[in-house]
C-alpha cells in the first residue's frame, strides 16, 4: 500500500510543484544563480537564496532551464568519488551487463577495443523540428578515449572466471526471457497497447552467452563498463541487423540506419542519464539508466518512458522484444516486465 | 583600491593582454566586492581572499569587451558564442532560447548608449562564476522571463513526456471530487511544511526534472545523499498527507485509501489544473489559518 501511495504521490508532485511563475524583488538574478552554481556563494547567502528558490516557481524554472543548458560532462566531485568507492562492487554487475549485452556490439567489438570512440557526427544529425543542426564552427565535446589494449590485457585473467559465471547467469536470464516471451505471446491479444507502441515483430532472442568469445570479451567489457559510467559515450546499441543502431549523444538519443555512417536525433534527453541499452530487433530498443529511467521504442524513433517503480540506478537491461525485458538495479535486484514496461515485477535473483 | 593589490590582481588576470586600463579593472573588482559582501566591512585578508577567488581572467575579458576592445571581442566570439548557442538550443530545442541568446549577444556588444558610452551587459558580470556559467545563467533567466511574460510557462513543463497515470478502471464514486479536493489541499500543505532544502530538491527533481547529479551540484551534496533525501522526503510527505487526511478531514482508513485512489483515477482524465488550483487555495487558507493561530498564540502572555 505504501509503495502504491508513494507512486501516486510522485505523479501528483510533478503537477503540484509546477505553479505560476511570478517575479518578486527577492528573485535571484543571473549573476547570483551563476555564482551559486559555481559554488561562490557564502553559506549565509546560499541559505537565503535556497530559502527563496525553494518556494519560487520562477526561480525554479530558471534553475531547470540552466540545468538543461549545462553540458552533462560537468559532474560533482562527490559523484566522482562515488564512482570510485562503489566501483568494486559495481564491477561484477557491470561485467554481467556487458556479457549479456555483448551480442549487441559483436559486429564492432574488435574495433571497440582498439579505436577511440568517434565524436558525434554533428553535421549528419538531422533533428526533428527546427534549430537542431549545430553550426559548423562548433567543436563537439571530445569523447572519452576507449580503454587501451594494454589495460584490457591486464584485466583479462581476472575477468575470465567472472565472465564464465556471468555467461552461466546470462543463460539463465535468456531462458527466463524465452519463457516470459512465450507467456507474453499467449497473453498478447488480451493486453491493450500503449499508444506509442504497436505490436512488435517476433524477434530472434539475443545469443548473449554463446556469442561471447573470451579473447575479445575483456576489452569489450572494459569499454562497456566505461561507457556505462559515461552516458554511452563509446558503445552503439546495435540491433541484430547491424545497419540499425542507436547511441546516446550530447543532445539525446540518435539512430542510424546505415551502420553508423549517419545519425538522426530521435529523442532529446533532459532527464536522468541513460547508461545501458539493448536492441532485440531492428526497430526495437530499450534504454535505461539513472534513477530507474527506462525508455522503449518499437518503431525505432518514438520512445515511451516506462520507468521502474522506484528511482534506483539500473546496471543492466536485457530484452527479447518490445514487451519483455529484465533490468538489474545497482543493488542487485531484478525486475521484469511483460507488457512493454507498463508494469514491473521483482523477480528472484 | 590599493595600487599594489590592483597591480597584483591585474597581472593575475592577464588584463594587459587586452590593454585594459587599470582603473576599469579595479572599478569592476570594487563593484564585484560591493555586491558579494553587501557593503559590510571586510578586513584586507577577507578582501584578498575574495578577490583571489574570482575568475579574474574572465572578468578582464568581460571588462575589455565592455569597453569595445576588438581583440577581446573576437576572442569572446570565438570561444564563448558557440557555447552560448549550444546552451540555448539545449534549453529550448524549438529555437526560442536561440532568439534569446541572439538578443543577448547584441546586448553584450552594447547596442545602447548612454552619455555617449556603450552600455554592455558585460558590466553585470562580477567574476564570481566563470563567464561561461554566467552566460548560460543569463540565457536561462531571459528565456524563463520571456515565457513568464507571455504566460506560457505553465504549459511548458508538461512537454516532458512524464508517463500519465493509469486510467480509471472502476465506477466513479460520487464522493470523488471531495476526496480529490481534500487530497490536493493536504498535499499542498505538506509541501509547504517541508524544510527549504527538502522542498528545493523536490521541485528540482519533479517539477524541473533535473538529474540527481545536477541537484547534487546545486546543493553541494553527494548524489547518493540527494537520492536518499528525496526518498525520505517522499515518505515524509506521504505520512504527513495520511495524518492530515485523518486529523483535519476526519477520514477513515478506507476514505484515505479512496483519496489516494481518486488522485490516481483523476490524473489521466480530468483537468488537473482545476483540481490543483482548488487544492492550492485550500492549502493557502489552511496555512494562513495556522499562521493566524500561531500569531495569536505568540501574542498571548506566557
Amino acid at each position: 500500500v505504501s509503495k502504491d501511495r508513494d507512486r501516486i504521490l510522485e505523479e501528483a508532485l510533478k503537477h503540484e510543484l509546477r505553479g505560476e511563475a511570478v517575479l518578486t524583488p527577492q528573485c535571484v538574478d543571473a549573476e547570483t544563480l551563476a555564482a551559486w552554481q559555481d559554488g561562490a556563494l557564502e553559506a549565509a547567502q546560499m541559505s537565503t537564496v535556497e530559502a527563496h528558490v525553494s518556494s519560487c516557481t520562477r526561480c525554479q524554472a530558471m534553475l531547470g532551464a540552466f540545468a538543461r543548458g549545462t553540458p552533462d560532462t560537468q559532474s560533482t566531485a562527490g559523484s566522482q568519488s562515488t564512482v570510485r568507492w562503489w566501483r568494486w562492487w559495481l564491477a561484477p554487475i557491470a561485467a554481467g551487463a556487458a556479457a549479456v549485452t555483448l551480442w549487441m556490439v559483436v559486429p564492432e567489438q574488435q574495433e571497440l577495443a582498439t579505436r577511440p570512440p568517434q565524436p558525434p557526427a554533428a553535421a549528419a544529425i538531422e533533428a526533428p523540428g527546427a534549430a537542431q543542426t549545430k553550426p559548423a564552427s562548433e567543436t563537439p565535446v571530445p569523447a572519452p578515449a576507449a580503454p587501451s589494449a594494454r589495460d584490457a590485457n591486464t584485466a583479462r585473467p581476472a575477468n575470465q572466471e567472472r565472465q564464465r559465471a556471468e555467461a552461466r547467469r546470462a543463460d539463465r536470464e535468456q531462458q527466463e526471457l524465452k519463457d516470459a516471451a512465450a507467456a507474453t505471446q499467449q497473453a498478447a491479444s488480451s493486453l491493450p497497447e500503449r499508444p506509442s507502441l504497436s505490436a512488435p515483430p517476433a524477434a530472434p532472442l539475443p545469443q548473449a552467452a554463446a556469442g561471447v568469445r573470451e579473447e575479445v570479451a575483456a576489452p569489450a567489457i572494459a569499454a562497456l563498463q566505461k561507457s556505462a559510467r559515461q552516458n554511452f559515450a563509446a558503445a552503439d546499441i546495435v540491433s541484430p541487423n547491424p545497419a540499425s543502431r542507436w547511441r546516446v549523444a550530447e543532445l539525446g538519443v540518435e539512430r542510424s540506419e546505415d551502420g553508423g555512417r549517419t545519425w538522426t536525433l530521435v529523442l532529446l534527453l533532459d532527464g536522468p542519464a541513460l547508461t545501458v541499452g539493448t536492441s532485440p530487433a531492428r526497430t526495437v530498443a530499450w534504454l535505461a539508466g539513472r534513477s530507474g529511467v527506462v525508455l522503449v521504442t518499437n518503431d525505432g524513433a518514438t520512445f515511451a518512458r516506462v520507468d521502474l517503480p522506484e528511482a534506483i540506478d539500473i546496471a543492466s537491461i536485457t530484452a527479447s522484444d518490445a514487451r519483455t525485458a529484465i533490468v538489474v538495479t545497482v543493488d542487485g535486484r531484478r525486475f521484469q516486465t511483460n507488457d512493454s514496461g507498463r508494469t514491473w515485477r521483482r523477480i528472484p535473483a | 583600491m590599493e595600487a599594489r593589490r590592483a597591480e597584483r590582481l591585474y597581472n593575475k588576470a592577464d588584463a594587459g593582454r587586452w590593454k585594459l586600463p587599470v582603473e576599469v579593472f579595479t572599478n569592476a573588482l570594487e563593484r564585484s566586492s560591493e555586491k558579494a559582501l553587501a557593503g559590510r566591512a571586510s578586513t584586507d585578508t577577507e578582501l584578498d581572499r575574495y578577490y583571489d577567488s574570482l575568475h579574474l581572467q574572465d572578468l578582464a575579458l568581460a571588462c575589455a569587451c565592455a569597453i569595445g576592445h576588438e581583440e577581446a571581442w573576437d576572442h569572446f566570439v570565438r570561444e564563448f558564442r558557440p557555447a552560448m548557442y549550444r546552451s540555448a538550443d539545449a534549453i529550448d530545442p524549438t529555437g526560442g532560447a536561440r532568439d534569446v541568446a541572439q538578443a543577448l549577444y547584441a546586448e553584450l556588444f552594447g547596442l545602447r548608449e548612454r552619455d555617449g558610452i556603450r552600455q554592455s551587459v558585460f558590466r553585470y558580470f562580477h567574476g564570481r562564476s566563470s563567464l561561461a556559467t554566467w552566460l548560460r545563467s543569463l540565457i536561462a533567466q531571459r528565456w524563463v522571463d520571456r515565457h513568464r511574460e507571455t504566460k506560457h510557462l505553465s504549459s511548458l513543463p508538461d512537454e516532458s513526456g512524464a508517463a500519465p497515470l493509469r486510467a480509471p478502471t472502476r465506477a466513479i464514486d460520487p464522493d470523488r471530487p471531495r476526496y480529490v479536493a481534500a487530497m490536493r489541499a493536504v498535499l499542498a500543505a505538506a509541501i509547504a511544511a517541508l524544510a527549504p532544502r527538502d522542498r528545493l530538491r523536490l521541485a528540482c527533481y519533479y517539477a524541473q526534472e533535473m538529474t540527481l547529479a545536477q541537484i547534487a551540484k546545486l546543493t553541494g551534496e553527494h548524489e547518493a545523499t540527494v537520492s536518499r533525501q528525496l526518498a525520505k522526503t517522499r515518505r515524509a510527505i506521504r505520512q504527513d498527507v495520511e495524518q492530515r487526511l485523518a486529523a483535519d478531514h476526519h477520514f477513515s482508513a478506507a476514505q484515505v485509501e479512496e483519496c489516494f485512489a481518486s488522485l490516481m483515477d483523476d490524473a489521466g482524465n480530468l483537468d488537473l489544473g482545476e483540481w490543483l488550483d482548488a487544492g492550492r487555495s485550500a492549502a493557502a487558507q489552511e496555512v494562513r489559518k495556522k499562521s493566524d493561530v500561531a500569531r495569536s498564540m505568540s501574542r498571548e502572555p506566557s
